[in-house]
């Protein structure tokens, strides 16, 4: 590997990441209950959700499942990660 | 053997067309869907790929000389008739099926594998977050066969990175479905989208590099779904864009499990068992998972058909998840 090569691929890395922040892509937001329910039934095997509470900016939910269980989605970069919360843990939504 | 020290590294001759390929595709995203790509998940995967070239360049050596050594043990003087060379593309590929199956059925595997995986976008840049651990995880047994058969490791090292260029396009969603001939015969981008899901019915299939025929032979092919699109990443995700965490997670996860577990059988079993493998059974792999969702698909059809239906009867939740708790997505 030469050092042309190297240089000239942490270039192309540093300027594609800066393109695709130039470029204004990335962020999402939850359209509705119904997705953020959608996507925790997607992100976690088994788990059926009852009800969800958006965050006001969309960008978190809390999800509850029919056993009462709770499920936490956050946005992470343009997509969200789900994570069941322990019972009787409170979760902020922007931690 | 004057040929073998002459054949470039093809990847290298690649690199440029990577770079503007990911550029237009960065451009459609913008014009059509800009979720499709997230800046700093662009720059996570762009680095582990950089890593990985790092990576892949200082165990070069040590591999190629393996190969060599194995090579004079060859059991047939192939050397660089025309012919071989079709005939290696194609073994390589066998092979290159081999380790990825491997890489998705066997933790310790899965570890260094599970990198091209963490991204839950699926473009471009997806393609080259590759790891930095495959020479730790001894990912590079799979080829020895082909040296032992007689193929000059030259041949195969550049067989391997044709193969690994073909990858690249592979990783988009701005192409749908190419003709149906295509579609049968060789890797695409649908086919290796259901590759990268974590949907139930997707897990753990398509494990082709360029021929899916291998898969449809081996009985892991599963064709894409328009009514099921594909979501991406692990099935429990990492949330953070850290290259150190992405990097090494599963292997610290492996780590800790192998201490703890109680007894040989269960610390054999967390490193070389498949992901997700618990010695009580309390985590997720990729047949609980399809279990789960086949059991709560079953219910909701029963709650959709009669109003009797009630909670109790339903599949028990997930459970908590353990941070290793990641089956092969």
């Amino acid at each position: 590997m030469s050092a042309t090569l190297l240089i000239g691929s942490l270039a192309g890395v540093l300027g594609l990441a800066l393109l695709a922040r130039l470029l204004g892509l990335g962020a999402a937001q939850l359209a509705d209950e119904a997705e953020a329910q959608a996507i925790a039934e997607a992100e976690l095997p088994g788990f059926i959700a009852a009800r969800a509470e958006l965050a006001a900016d969309r960008e978190a939910a809390t999800v509850w499942g029919i056993h009462g269980e709770r499920v936490c989605l956050r946005r992470h970069g343009a997509q969200f990660v789900a994570e069941m919360l322990p019972a009787g843990e409170r979760r902020d939504w922007r931690p | 053997m004057a040929a073998v020290n002459t054949l470039p590294d093809p990847v290298d001759y690649a690199v440029p067309a990577f770079v503007l390929l990911v550029f237009v595709e960065m451009l459609i995203a913008r014009a059509k869907d800009r979720r499709r790509y997230c800046p700093k998940d662009t720059l996570t995967s762009l680095l582990l790929g950089f890593g990985s070239t790092i990576a892949g360049a200082l165990s070069a050596g040590l591999v190629y000389a393996l190969a060599v050594e194995v090579h004079a043990f060859r059991l047939f003087e192939i050397g660089w008739a025309w012919w071989a060379w079709p005939l290696c593309f194609v073994l390589d590929d066998l092979a290159y099926y081999a380790f990825h199956r491997s890489a998705h059925r066997v933790r310790w595997f899965w570890a260094s594998h599970v990198i091209h995986h963490s991204s839950q976008h699926y473009n471009l840049s997806t393609a080259l977050r590759q790891t930095w651990t495959g020479f730790v995880s001894l990912s590079f047994l799979f080829r020895l066969p082909l040296f032992l058969i007689g193929f000059p490791p030259a041949m195969v090292f550049f067989c391997a990175g044709l193969n690994l260029i073909y990858q690249f396009w592979i990783h988009t969603e701005v192409i749908g479905r190419c003709p149906r001939w295509f579609e049968a015969v060789r890797n695409t981008p649908s086919h290796h989208r259901v590759h990268h899901a974590t949907n139930a019915r997707y897990l753990d299939r398509n494990y082709a590099g360029v021929f899916i025929v291998w898969d449809r032979m081996f009985g892991t092919f599963a064709p894409e779904r328009d009514d099921d699109r594909p979501r991406y990443g692990l099935v429990k995700n990492i949330g953070t864009f850290n290259l150190i965490w992405a990097a090494f997670h599963e292997w610290v996860g492996i780590a800790r499990d192998v201490w703890r577990a109680p007894g040989l059988a269960a610390k054999l079993g967390y490193a070389f068992g498949p992901p997700g493998w618990s010695h009580d059974g309390s985590r997720d792999t990729s047949e609980t998972i399809r279990e789960k969702w086949q059991r709560r698909a079953a219910w909701k059809n029963m709650t959709s058909s009669s109003s009797a239906a009630a909670p109790a009867a339903a599949p028990s939740p997930a459970g908590l998840p353990e941070p290793a708790d990641t089956a092969s997505a």
